[in-house]
Parts: C-alpha cells; structure tokens; sequence
C-alpha cells in the first residue's frame, strides 16, 4: 500500500502558498497519533494538472482573491466527481472577506452549493471527539484573536461524503508553525487535522 | 412376306403392349389409391387444435403433426397423452429452431437478471419480458448470455419462430458486505464504490494500533447478515479465524491485496501470493486499464481453483469454493488509482467492477416468501404456459423427426410412383407402334 501524501494545490490567481508550514505539521501530526503510512514530505500540485488525481485529498487556502481558470474548474470538477476531496481554508478569518467571497463563489459553481456542516457529523469524530464542532482557533478566541468565532464548518456533499469542505477558521495560521514548537502546546491544536485525513481516508 | 425375324418382333410388340397395360393399371392404382392407408391422420399447425379434439374423441392408429414452431406445452402435453393411450404419435417440424433459455437473479442491488440462452451458433435470438424487448444476443459455439438486464413478468427468447420462455426467480436477500482494511485510500474507494452501486456497507478501518474506524452496526460475521466480506490487507489477521467460519459456512469473502498472504487465511485462499509487479500507468486511459494496476499475482494455485484472470502469463484473479463458501483472490493492487486516474467512464466501471467481485461470491438466498409477487412468481395457470426448451421438452416427449424426405405417412417416397408408371406405359407403347410402323402396319 503506498503511503498517504498531504498535497496542497497551487492555483493561478491569490497566494496558494501562505501557509508553508501547514503540511509538515499535518504530517507530524499523522505520524505521531496514527498508523497510518504517510509520506515524510508533502507535494504541491496545481488545480489543473492531472496529477491532481493522484492525490484524492487537497488542501487550499490563500488571502487574497481566488479566481478559478477554466482548466483548473474542470480538473477540479472531474477529481471531486470521481471521489477527491477538497479542504479550503481561508486564512484571513474574517466573514465576509475577498478571498471567503470569491473563493465560496467558485466552489459552489463546481461543487454545488456550500452548506453549514451540522456539529454532529462524522468529522468530528473520526479520531478524536470534538462535541462542540470544529475546534476554535487562537485567532478566533478573545485575547490574541478578535472574539469572531465561526461556529461551523461549510461543505458540498456528494451523496452522504463531503466532497468540498470549507472553513472560515484559519486553521492555516493555527497549523502554521514548525512541528518542534508543539511541544509548548497544552494541547495539541492539529488534532484536528488527524479527523480531517482520517476522515478522507475511510469515507 | 414377312420379314426375316418378324415372330421375335411381333413378340416384343405384345410385350410392350403388356407392359404398358400393366404400367397404366399400376399407374392408375397408385394415383387412385386412399392417401393415408386407413387409421393414420395428419394435422398441420393450423388445423392442429381442431385435429386434437377429434383425434381424441376418436383415436386414429397414427397421427401426425407438422409444426411450424414449438408446439405449446399444452399441444405437447396432449400428444403424449394420445401416445399413451395407444396412438402411434409422430411430429415433423421443418423449420423448427431449437432454443433454450435461463434466467437467473445477479446477486447485485438493483435487481438485474442474467440470461443464458441455447440456440444453434450464429442464430440472433431476440430477448423480451413482458413490458418489451429487452434487447438480442447472438449465440456462439457455447451459447450466449446477456446480464444486467432488468425484466419483470415472464422472458422469452425468441429465434426463427421458436419461443423458449422462463418466469423470473425470486428476489434474492442481499445481506450487508463487510469491509476489513487499514485506513487508506483503496479502503476508501473500496467502500465508496461499494455504496455508490447500492450495496449496505459495514467497514472496519485500523487508523491506530487499538483504534478502528467503525462503519456500520458491530454485527457478528455470520451468513444470516452478511453477503460477503472483503480483506483488503493485513490488518484483517485477526479476522482470520471468523472469516474461515463464515466462508465455510456459506459467505463468499473476497481477498485482495496483502490480505491474500495472510497465514490464517492460507486454507482458503485459491493460491498463494507472487512477488509484486509494478503496472503501466498509461494503461489507465487505455482499453484495458487493469493493465495500469500493480499486481500480485495468484501463484501456486490449488488443484480445485479456477482462474478468471490473466495478466500475461500471470494469474491476476482466482477463486474457489471452500466448505458451502466461495472465496475470490484477487492480485490487483490500489484499484483507486484506476478509478482516479483513469478514462471518464473509470469511476463507473470502477464501481461495476469491485460489484462483479463481491456479487461472484455473495451469500443470497431467495427473498422471504411475502417478496415472491415481486420476484415475479407466477400464477398456476401462467406458469403452466412457460416452456424454458419448447425443442429439447418436443424430442423428449416425443422422440425425434421423422425424416425429412418422409410424407405424413412416414414412408420414404423418392418421387411419385404413379408418374413413373405412366412414364412406362408411354414408352412401351411408343415402341410397339415404332415396331409396327417399321414393318409398315398402322
């Protein structure tokens, strides 16, 4: 069987590339909790390319306006039709940003409509339990963040499976940090990122 | 003066003359006598009903049927009777086509039937049930088959006038499949494709050592829930022992990938496991995009095992039975990559595909009794109609055709006698009135 590859998508408008961090500490997450063969480094792979396919779980984010090219929102179509799956993250966390407007804009003409994922799903508990939904980010909480916290998720389903997931959290700044720092951590605050492979991985 | 040798001439003369009163009168006789000597009656397709009500009230020595097609079981039926009551029974049947049909329930969600049919190779034999056609096969050398049809009512195959025609078996009871893996993405795809063909999917997926990813009731392994199971690799190990019981007793499982070397499963499998060899990705978008797979393939196989795939001179799929069970193995590995990366139709037979192998070993026992009007039980007076071999149940009831060069008396008549006769009596008269001619009489 070979090994799980955390594949982050490149795209031609925006910065895809914000969050550098985000999949060595995804990967150390994987490895630390789970027995699941994952490959030691990550991939970048553009929305277009058919490599794309290789990859049935990718993650995206970005600040700045994001702008679909006619390529990459038929690739992009053809992978989540076939079972891929897409988790965007925008890494402004605010509510009605450029990057959440037009970013929502293009994955619901893909994708179909993104919706409010109910706190109770699967998701949430794939590995570890999170009763409340997604877990807050430091960005969101009063003190360093700025009290706005998104209570929940959005997705597109494909039949019972989400296909696009959404979130407004910032997981992207969260999760943007040298795997060696976790340790300064009471908590681990990827563990999220195990669900949400977890998840990809068995449904 | 007569001429030298007259006697001997004039004798020649009374004896042609003979012999053509003897070849009119035989000639006569034979265009004059009955037809059928007494007691033998022949029918024909089309007074044949009539015939049999008579040939019943008063029962001829013989009778014989000409059939343009299978007779209805009920016309055969009768003929038998007559046979046993001590009428000598005969049929012909020109341009009778053999045909043989069965059908049987795919043990796949939705309800597809497949049917088998039997007819002289090369023949286009046309299939329908009760809402239409259904669509045509054209026989081989071993018959022909079409599956993944849906019908309702009663199917027939119709060839050259022959109908063979077959009442749908009942429903069957499709159980759950089981799905034993690590977290991964064949697992994942594994199930989806499962799901998305309609099938109940349990899975346990091994994310963690102690911790699995549970799809599905904890239900035990047993015949009277589940289908099938699948092992797609070693985590499966400790199901070894269940999966033996299960199989043994009825389930169908399906070894795939690593899950096919494990030790405690060695008893059942229908080979061992080859060393890995690496598939050709550019097969994927090819016709045969298996090709594309990395493959272990089935070496060693058991004397009892079938192999129902080749890759080269590798065996890429086998099975086998095992105690009342069935097991399929099969070598291919990350089928998820064909699905992913191959043509637009990949995702489609993707999920055809891994719904073929499950369906091959399948536990699926007829649907309770309450489904059967459903299923397409028929009533008493239709079922009595369907004849699944109008032409192996005609010669097994009533012996072969009489010979084609027979007439409805069942004699061999090469040409008619009384043409021949009178053919005779022309010539020998010509020559008796040449005789006399030449020796200048009238």
């Amino acid at each position: 069987m070979s090994a799980f590859v955390f594949a982050t998508a490149s795209y031609q408008s925006g910065d895809w590339d914000s969050a550098p961090l985000v999949p060595a500490n995804i990967i150390d997450t994987i490895a630390r909790y789970t027995t699941i063969d994952v490959a030691p480094t990550g991939v970048i792979v553009a929305l277009d390319a058919p490599e794309l396919f290789r990859y049935p779980l990718v993650y995206l984010t970005g600040h700045l306006p994001v702008r679909f090219s006619t390529a990459e929102q038929k690739n992009l179509g053809r992978f989540l039709d076939r079972g891929g799956m897409l988790f965007v993250d925008d890494h402004n966390h605010d509510i009605d940003g450029a990057f959440h407007r037009t970013a929502t804009e293009e994955l619901s003409r893909i994708a179909g409509a993104l919706r409010p994922l109910p706190n109770d799903h699967a998701l949430f508990r794939a590995f570890f339990t999170f009763p409340d939904g997604p877990p807050a980010t430091s960005h969101e909480l009063n003190g360093w963040g700025d009290n706005l916290v998104h209570k929940q998720l959005l997705a597109a389903m494909r039949g019972d499976r989400i296909s696009v997931l959404y979130s407004s959290k910032d997981y992207s700044s969260e999760w943007n940090y040298h795997p060696d720092n976790k340790r300064f951590l009471s908590v681990d605050n990827t563990r999220f990122a195990v669900n949400l492979v977890v998840y990809a991985l068995t449904r | 003066m007569p001429l030298p040798g007259s006697r001997t001439r004039r004798t020649a003369e009374r004896v042609l003359r003979a012999a053509a009163a003897l070849a009119l009168a035989l000639a006569l006789w034979q265009a004059m006598r009955p037809s059928a000597p007494a007691g033998t009656q022949a029918a024909t397709a089309r007074d044949l009903a009539a015939a049999l009500a008579r040939w019943t009230l008063a029962a001829p020595d013989t009778a014989v049927a000409t059939f343009a097609g299978a007779p209805a079981p009920v016309v055969r039926d009768w003929l038998v009777a007559l046979r046993r009551a001590g009428t000598v029974v005969r049929w012909n049947g020109r341009g009778l086509s053999p045909v043989a049909a069965a059908v049987e329930r795919v043990p796949e969600p939705g309800g597809s039937i497949r049917v088998v049919v039997a007819a002289p190779s090369g023949t286009a034999t046309v299939l329908a049930d009760d809402a239409g056609a259904l669509g045509s096969v054209v026989t081989g050398r071993w018959g022909g088959s079409v599956s993944g049809i849906q019908a309702s009512g009663v199917v027939t195959a119709t060839t050259d006038g022959s109908v063979a025609s077959v009442a749908l078996p009942p429903a069957l009871a499709l159980r759950r499949v089981l799905v034993l893996g690590a977290a991964g993405w064949e697992s994942k795809f594994v199930v989806a494709a499962l799901e998305e063909r309609g099938w109940t999917v349990d899975a346990r997926l091994q994310v963690a050592p102690g911790v699995t990813v549970t799809q599905g009731p904890s239900i035990d392994l047993d015949t009277a829930r589940y289908a099938a199971v699948i092992a797609l690799d070693t985590t499966a190990a400790g199901w070894s022992a269940r999966i033996s019981r299960y199989v043994l007793s009825g389930g169908g499982a399906v070894l795939a990938g690593d899950a096919s070397g494990l030790r405690g499963l060695a008893a059942l499998a229908p080979g061992a496991m080859g060393a890995r060899v690496n598939g050709a990705p550019e097969a994927f978008t090819g016709d045969r995009p298996l090709r594309g797979l990395t493959l272990s393939p089935v070496v060693r196989l058991r004397a009892d095992a079938v192999a129902l795939g080749r890759r080269d001179a590798m065996v890429t799929m086998a099975a086998r039975r095992a105690g009342a069970g069935r097991i399929l193995q099969i070598g291919y590995t990350e089928s998820w990559r064909w699905r992913m990366l191959g043509r637009e139709d990949a995702a489609a037979a993707h999920r055809a595909w891994w719904s073929g192998a499950v369906s091959s070993v399948a536990y699926a026992p007829a649907a309770p009794i309450q489904d059967a009007a459903e299923s397409g039980v028929l009533a008493n007076g239709r079922a009595t109609a369907l004849d699944a071999a109008p032409f192996a149940h005609l010669v097994a009831a009533l012996g072969d055709a009489m010979p084609r060069t027979s007439d409805s008396r069942g004699r061999q008549v090469p040409w008619h006698l009384e043409w021949l006769f009178a053919g005779i009596a022309l010539a020998a008269l010509l020559g008796e009135w040449g005789s006399r001619r030449l020796r200048g009489l009238p």
